[in-house]
């Protein structure tokens, strides 16, 4: 009896430690991991036919002078990736990216917690209220451009006539060099507005209602709850609305080419994406596209893995 | 676990089924919708059946870029007719709409999927052909007696023609005209252009006192777009060019190109009669058939839009002659893809739908002019009215720059990447034209081939 219990206590004792079982392939085992890898296939197939081989093939053309219908395809090295560094088209559509970022980053985001903190509270209507926010995400977005164009129109939009109205002078919104770029961003923040609501919400729904309560009792402001209760516990919330707009704002393309159909004036609205685009299908050069493409993931990457480092400093996991 | 097989295998099936039909043959869509390219989706291709062609019939399909549903009638009325004439051939019209036309294109000629004959804008020809896309037909004209190069207009056919080659037929040409809103001259009691072109007045100095004198509250002078179509004309009317003599590097940089530019650039920003352009064409159309502009530089292709929106009288005129008489003569081919699968067949239809009947049903829809020279077509044209000038489109012709295929760069490189974003400048009055002058050689000379 003693020596029973002194195994099992020895046995209890041991420190958990995590080993590799040594697993023996059984017919059953075997069989059983079949069906798992069978079930995986599919899904597995999709991801190998239609992400890997692409993103292989495109890093292996952004090293070629491919043009789009594969004639004289000779390989070239880093050429590509030199040549789009030096050209001041590149170049400015980089610069016009980040410009397009610092608009977009917190017109996006701070108009979005406004809304959630404000719908989350309760008020009459606020589920309609949350609808006809979240509208605007899954509009199409030629109907969001031609929209905006007769809004953002010079003569007779209505953007330009309410100004009048303000005694300010009209603004020359799609035509301006100065403003194209400012009316891409109005329109992208307008749309990714909802969006970044409804994560709010969400983020918003997880602090327990306790907090505020104490914080009420101990007398704290409204004011004073949102900076202290509020905006710490929505951390994580907030990291995931600025990863994703971030990634999304330096992809930006499909806005600003519907707005300015033809193309932005004196391309000052245009992006790396859309640069890409017309290097890639309209001068068809397809590996000078796809190095910048891969120049653009760099910069991707890198950026977002910074934000995962400093991430660790401010955002709050309960 | 016989049940997981079953589940594990029906869900393989599935997704493989899945895979398969997203994959399949799209050839045979319509193009329905606002065209935001090739939709891989796979009820379209369950739906139509292929038509290989049973026994000796032969499939060939044809495409062009109809601007709305009325011009898209049109040419597939023209197609049922030319299949009457041809019973060995199986016709199909696969018509693209007018945005990512090219881009579409582009895709299936890279996917082997592109129709075998297509119409192409002019300027965009040599860059198919120089890439292998297009199948040579100089062979097929030669031997075929019944077909005459020479009817048609000889500034097409001299740019589709390189190195002892043949790339297409012209299908239709435009000019570049004025359209301008009789009753705003009326009401401001000033010449029309018609009537200073009978005078021998119509030339730049009275062209911009006319666009300065009808500007006035909401309304301007003067409308045009933003594209190399309508600021060029003032290039060549003032001597210069695109490019130079052998195109082989830009000709904006010469003192001609420059003044014509300038001249432009005060109409905008000194005088300010033009609503500052934007690069589409519809922002200023619009804005013409509301009547708040007076006169507008447009193609011909303008006219039905006008005839169905304008509440006003209106006509066109001639281009003022600036140092020299100019206007654009825009074109586009129907050429034939180089890996069609039976060139004597694709010919017999290019031939079927650029015969004189076809082109007269084109030229009833006002839009275009045909590219046939014979006067049966010209006046089929001028009967098409209003507006009643028609002939200003024809006058054009004589001294009109054909719209330029580019074999020593490539066009929309030159102009989107380099040129347009300068003249952009030079028209929102942030660059004068002589310094863009200076500086256009230098981020040009890099694309053309040495």
């Amino acid at each position: 009896m003693s020596e029973q219990a002194e195994t099992i206590g020895a046995a209890v004792a041991r420190p958990a430690r995590r080993t590799r079982e040594k697993v023996t392939w059984t017919p059953a085992r075997t069989r059983e991991a079949l069906v798992g890898y069978l079930f995986l296939l599919p899904n597995l197939l999709g991801l190998l036919i239609f992400l890997a081989v692409p993103l292989l093939s495109s890093l292996y053309t952004s090293f070629t002078n491919a043009d789009a219908f594969q004639t004289n395809t000779k390989f070239v090295g880093v050429d590509n990736y030199t040549t789009a560094l030096n050209d001041s088209t590149f170049q400015q559509a980089v610069s016009n990216t980040g410009a397009f970022l610092i608009g977009f980053l917190p017109l996006s985001v701070i108009p979005a917690l406004a809304l959630a903190v404000l719908l989350h509270s309760q008020i009459r209507g606020k589920t309609v209220f949350r609808v006809v926010y979240f509208l605007p995400v899954v509009a199409s977005v030629v109907g969001v451009s031609l929209l905006w164009r007769w809004l953002f129109q010079y003569d007779f939009g209505p953007i330009n006539q309410l100004l009048g109205v303000f005694g300010v002078a009209k603004i020359h919104w799609l035509e301006s060099p100065d403003w194209a770029m400012i009316s891409v961003i109005v329109v992208a923040s307008w749309q990714a507005i909802g969006y970044n609501m409804v994560l709010f919400l969400a983020g918003l729904q997880g602090i327990p209602k306790q907090l505020y309560e104490a914080a009420v009792v101990d007398g704290a402001t409204e004011w004073s709850q949102f900076r202290r209760i509020t905006l710490p516990l929505l951390t994580p919330a907030t990291f995931f609305v600025i990863i994703t707009s971030l990634i999304k704002g330096l992809q930006i393309f499909s806005e600003p080419a519907t707005i300015f159909n033809g193309g932005s004036p004196a391309n000052s609205a245009l992006t790396v994406v859309w640069e890409l685009y017309l290097e890639g299908f309209r001068y068809f050069k397809l590996g000078y596209a796809s190095a910048m493409a891969w120049l653009l993931f760099l910069v991707i990457f890198v950026v977002t893995l910074i934000q995962f480092r400093l991430s660790e400093r401010w955002v709050n996991y309960e | 676990m016989n049940r997981n097989y079953r589940m594990a295998t029906l869900g393989l099936f599935t997704s493989a089924m899945m895979v398969l039909a997203g994959c399949g043959d799209t050839a045979n869509t319509p193009a329905a919708g606002t065209g935001s390219g090739a939709a891989n989706t796979p009820a379209p291709a369950a739906t139509q059946a292929p038509s290989t062609g049973g026994g000796a019939k032969v499939t060939i399909r044809w495409r062009t870029r109809p601007g709305d549903a009325a011009e898209q009638a049109v040419y597939q009325a023209l197609s049922d007719e030319a299949q009457k004439s041809l019973p060995d051939i199986d016709l199909k019209y696969d018509p693209s709409p007018n945005q990512g036309y090219e881009d579409k294109l582009n895709t299936e000629f890279g996917s082997g999927t592109a129709p075998d004959v297509v119409w192409v804008p002019g300027a965009s020809s040599a860059s198919y052909a120089s890439r292998n896309l297009l199948y040579d037909i100089k062979p097929l004209v030669d031997g075929d007696s019944s077909f005459k190069l020479g009817d048609f207009y000889d500034g097409p056919v001299n740019e589709l023609m390189h190195d002892g080659k043949l790339w297409g037929i012209p299908r239709d040409v435009s000019t570049l005209a004025i359209y301008y809103n009789a009753d705003l001259f009326k009401a401001k009691n000033l010449p029309t252009p018609s009537e200073l072109m009978k005078q021998g007045k119509w030339d730049w100095d009275n062209f911009r006192s006319t666009a300065k004198a009808l500007t006035g509250g909401d309304t301007y002078g003067l409308g045009l777009a933003d594209w190399w179509g309508p600021w060029s004309y003032f290039v060549y009317a003032a001597g210069g060019s695109l490019f130079n003599k052998d195109k082989t590097a830009t000709g904006l940089d010469t003192p001609e190109s420059v003044a014509g530019l300038q001249y432009l650039s005060d109409l905008i920003n000194v005088d300010k009669s033009v609503p500052l352009p934007t690069a589409a064409n519809v922002d200023a159309e619009a804005l013409f058939n509301a009547g708040k502009i007076g006169m507008m530089i447009n193609g011909r292709w303008f006219t039905p839009g006008v005839r169905q929106n304008a509440k006003f009288k209106w006509d066109t005129e001639e281009m003022p002659k600036g140092k020299v008489n100019a206007t654009w003569l825009f074109w586009g081919p129907y050429v034939m893809n180089a890996k069609t699968a039976n060139p004597a067949a694709a010919w017999k239809v290019m031939k079927a739908i650029t015969s004189a009947s076809a082109m007269g049903k084109v030229a009833d829809m006002g839009s275009n002019i045909p590219a046939r020279k014979d006067q049966a077509a010209v006046d089929s044209f001028l009967k098409s009215s209003p507006p009643a000038n028609n002939q200003s489109f024809v006058n054009g012709t004589k001294y009109a720059t054909s719209e330029i295929p580019l074999w020593t760069a490539d066009f929309n490189e030159y102009m989107n990447k380099q040129v347009q974003p300068m003249v952009d400048k030079v028209i929102n009055g942030k660059l004068s034209a002589a310094d863009m002058g200076k500086g256009i050689k230098a981020a040009t000379d890099p694309l053309f081939k040495k």
